[in-house]
This record gives C-alpha cells, structure tokens and sequence, in this order.
C-alpha cells in the first residue's frame, strides 16, 4: 500500500462527502435557496461570473492588494529582525514588540487606519502589513537564534560579519522558519484582507471577493456568497498547496533540511 | 627505552631554526570565559612552522578546542599573544581554515562544489583558474569529484568532513585548524581519513593545527605533539619521529609512553 496515495484517496473523498451533503440536503430537505442553495448553484454563479469576468475582476483587486501588503510586510519584517540582530540590544526590543502587538488582530486597527488614511488603498495596505509583519518576525527571529552556531562559525572564519553575515549565512538557514512564518502571515493576511472588505466594503474604489460578499448578501444572493466562499478556499488552496508547498519542495525540502 | 625527550612550554621547540620566523607563535596565552572564572587554557607557549603538523591533545575539557578556537579567532584571550606570520591574531579570518567536528559544518543549501565556490568568494581567495575549476581541483584532492553535485544531506559523515577539509584548502589559508574532525566518525573511515589528511599535509606542505584526544591519531599525523595537562597548560611538547608509522614496534611504544605520560599528568 502506497501511503501517500492512501491520503490522498482520504482527502478526496472527504471533499466529495462534503461536496454530495451539500448538494443533496438543500434538495432532499427542500431548503429555500436563500437559506442553503445547494452546491451546484454556487458553483453556476461562480461559473457565470467567470464567464463574464467579474470573479477576475474582484479576485485581481483583492489580490493585489494582498501581494503588495504581504511582500511590503515581509520586507519590514525581514529588515526588522536582520537589524535587530545586527544592533547590540536589538534583539530584546524586537521580542518586546512582537509580544506586544502579535496579540493584537490586524482587523482591530482598520477603524484607526482609516482615520489616517481615509477609505483607501494605503488604509487597506497598512491593515495587511500589520497582520504580517508580526507572524513574519516572531518566524524570522526564530529562525536566526536557533541558527546551528557552527555555520556562523564556518561564515565568521570566512571574515563575514554585520550584514554580509546575514545576508550569506542567516537568511539561508533560517528559510524553514521563513517559510513557516510566510505561510502563517499570508494566511493572516488573506483573512485580513477578506474581512475588511466584508466589514468596511470596498477601498480605493475596486470591489474584492469579501465586498462582492457583502454586496450578495445585501442582496439575498445567497448563491452568490458561497460562490464567493468557494473562491476564498480556492484562492487559500492553491497558494497554500501550489505556491508554498512548491517552494518547500525545491528548497528546503530538496536540501534536507526539513522532511 | 628512551623517555619522550619534553620541551618546557614557552622554551623554543625548533632546535636550530630560531631565526626563522615561524608561521604560528602563541605566546603565554590564557583564556577564561569571563573576567572571574578560572583560567581553561593556562599560560602555553608554542611555535607552528611552515609545513609542521601540529598536534593538540589532551583529556576532555582540557582547553584544547578552546585554544584552537582562539587560534581562529573566535576566542578572546585573557593575556597572552597569537600570531601569524608576525601579526596579531583578533578576529576570524580565511587565512586560518577551521574545519569543524561536527558533520554539519557544511552549507546545507548548497552541493558539495558549492560549497567550496561559496568559501573561494567569499574568502577574496585569488588564483588564475575560475572559481568553480578551482572548487572543483578542491573536491578532486580529496577524492570527492563524483559528489560535486550532491546536497550535504545526501553525502555521509565521512564525505561531508572530506568537503569541509576542500573547502579549507581551496582557499589557500596560511595554516589549516581541525578540531577533532574525524572524532564523529567510524574507525574505518576515520582511518582512511586520517591517511588523507597526512597525505595532503606532505604533498602540500599543508601547516595543520590538529586538535585530538586519540593518541594513536596524534602521533600518525604529528610532527610534534603538544600534551595539555586538565589545567590547559602544557605538559610537554614532543618531536614525534614515528609519523605514518604509528602501528610499528617504536610507534607503539612512543604512543604507550605518551599515554602514560597523559594518564599521569589528569591525577
């Protein structure tokens, strides 16, 4: 028996499981549409909007929105804890800064985001770097203090020191953590962002997944909020299995470092 | 029988050749860790020459990986001086090779070719072939070419301190520094190791600063062997006449010496 083909075969069919009670309840229990439509009017509405490019539409918005929060959070979070590592005493005040605001939802400092900066884009940009920025050092602060000493030793003996160090040694090594603290702060970040267009609508004028939620909703559209549902897990799938388990397997992965 | 003929630490051990400058000179260092703990390495005295393969060894704890350490600059001394080719040793650098006793030394992002290109550049090493052909003539010195392209985590023990030792000679340091490299090791590869490390050491007149607590690996490789007392100091420093030819009747005999003299000197 092949174990990983048993998992797989486990996770099929509990997706189809899902999928089936789905489809037959709202049938069978003859549920209003408004209340549970059952999965394949979800999918239908998906399909049409699709079709007629608003799913593209709102996925594209809320996605550049993510990448451009979540890579500029990434980079403080990096820079942050590179510096703070390099800094005598750096490395207290980055610990008293994670534990401080890590505990804090990123969807909590919207209201004081849009004081600043108004319904836009930056407000929406800040929200998502904040729900990164956090998860990204708490990681990357891990990653370099459990760092084996003696590969700071092989790139010391070498003569790199300060940033060269870091930047040849440290950031290498680390990339297990890295790559953890990615996976938790995109997915930080994908919530983030969903919720605020959900709780505050649109920003910046472009409608994402979580205002054509709202906009369903205000609408008895119930279709069309599980279409926008199935787009959320859809989106969270393929990054989660396409793009991060990708990178884990041609990196960290492929040299061992993790199994 | 003729007693180990000992030098008093700090007493030039180079009958003759005083006047040349020796490649390595400690003089009188003490380390402690931190101002009130007690001294681990304890006032020794020693010269390396070009070419000479030095032997540390001592029990457990005796100080001699520390002293190595501070050797590489990595370990600040309380008192004393180290110095290479006249100058003061403070602070790390590739003109002192380090390999390391632990297996995962090397890069694991990096193959095993890899690995040495990263020291050659990063070193500022200098040469006339490519940086990868040198890597390569490295990995090809310790009979490790049909690993080039492997990750460290798909090489054994044995073959991951074959590229570290590449990697120190790859970038052509003044003295090479081993810390007990092949104490992680089964006897066999250990041996084939250890005749890899003298022959590279005769070929290339590789200065070799070797850190042990094997006797039987001291005197194969040692052109002297500093013996280091529980108290980091020196017990002796004996010329070893029996490199390569520890297994002889005289080897044997010198090795058995030489233990007795270490078992006498932990009391």
């Amino acid at each position: 028996m092949n174990k990983p083909i048993q998992k797989t075969a486990v996770r099929l069919t509990v997706v189809a499981v899902v999928v089936l009670a789905w489809e037959l309840v709202p049938r069978i229990a003859q549920i209003s549409p408004i209340v549970l439509p059952p999965f394949s009017s979800a999918v239908a509405v998906l399909w049409e909007r699709a079709l007629d490019g608003s799913l593209w539409q709102s996925l594209l918005a809320s996605l550049s929105l993510l990448v451009r929060g979540v890579g500029l959070g990434i980079l403080i979070a990096i820079v942050m804890t590179a510096g703070c590592f390099i800094i005598p005493g750096g490395r207290e005040v980055l610990q008293t800064l994670v534990g401080l605001f890590n505990p804090l939802p990123a969807i909590a400092i919207l209201p004081l985001a849009l004081l600043w900066f108004g319904f836009s884009e930056r407000s929406m940009i800040l929200v998502i770097v904040f729900s990164v920025v956090w998860a990204m050092s708490l990681n990357a602060y891990t990653g370099f203090s459990t760092i084996r000493p003696v590969l700071v030793d092989v790139g010391r003996n070498l003569g790199l020191r300060g940033p060269r160090l870091i930047a040849s040694i440290y950031f290498s090594a680390a990339l297990p953590h890295l790559l953890s603290g990615l996976r938790i702060g995109w997915a930080f970040a994908w919530r983030t962002a969903v919720a605020a267009e959900l709780v505050y609508g649109a920003a910046g004028g472009q409608g994402g997944i979580g205002w054509q939620i709202y906009l369903d909703r205000s609408e008895f559209n119930t279709g069309g909020v599980f279409a926008g549902l199935l787009t959320i897990v859809l989106v969270g799938l393929v990054v989660e299995y396409g793009i991060l388990n990708t990178i884990e397997m041609r990196t960290v992965k492929k040299w061992g470092m993790v199994n | 029988m003729s007693a180990p003929s000992a030098h008093p630490a700090g007493a030039p051990t180079t009958g003759g050749n005083e006047t040349r400058q020796a490649t390595l000179t400690v003089r009188n260092a003490s380390i402690a860790y931190g101002p009130k703990n007690p001294v681990i390495v304890n006032n020794v005295s020693f010269d390396v020459n070009q070419g000479e393969a030095f032997i540390l060894i001592g029990r457990s704890g005796c100080g001699k990986s520390t002293l190595l350490r501070a050797l590489a600059g990595f370990q600040e001394l309380r008192s004393g001086q180290i110095l290479l080719d006249g100058k003061n040793v403070t602070t790390p650098g590739p003109d002192r090779m380090m390999v390391f006793q632990n297996f995962d030394q090397l890069l694991p992002w990096r193959t095993a070719v890899q690995n040495v290109e990263f020291a050659i550049k990063k070193a500022g090493s200098k040469g006339a072939a490519s940086v990868r052909q040198r890597a390569l003539d490295a990995l090809q010195m310790v009979h490790l070419s049909a690993a080039a392209d492997k990750f460290p985590s798909q090489l054994s023990g044995g073959m991951q301190q074959r590229v570290a030792i590449a990697r120190a000679l790859a970038v052509r340091p003044r003295i090479v520094l081993m810390d007990e490299p092949f104490g992680a090791l089964d006897a066999m590869t250990r041996a084939s190791l250890q005749a890899e490390v003298l022959r590279l050491h005769k070929e290339m007149n590789m200065t070799l600063v070797f850190v042990t607590h094997s006797i039987e690996e001291a005197v194969y490789l040692g052109d002297r062997i500093g013996l280091m007392t529980p108290q980091g100091a020196f017990d002796g420093i004996f010329p070893n006449a029996f490199q390569g030819q520890v297994d002889s009747p005289e080897g044997t005999e010198f090795a058995s010496e030489l233990r007795t003299r270490l078992e006498a000197s932990a009391v």
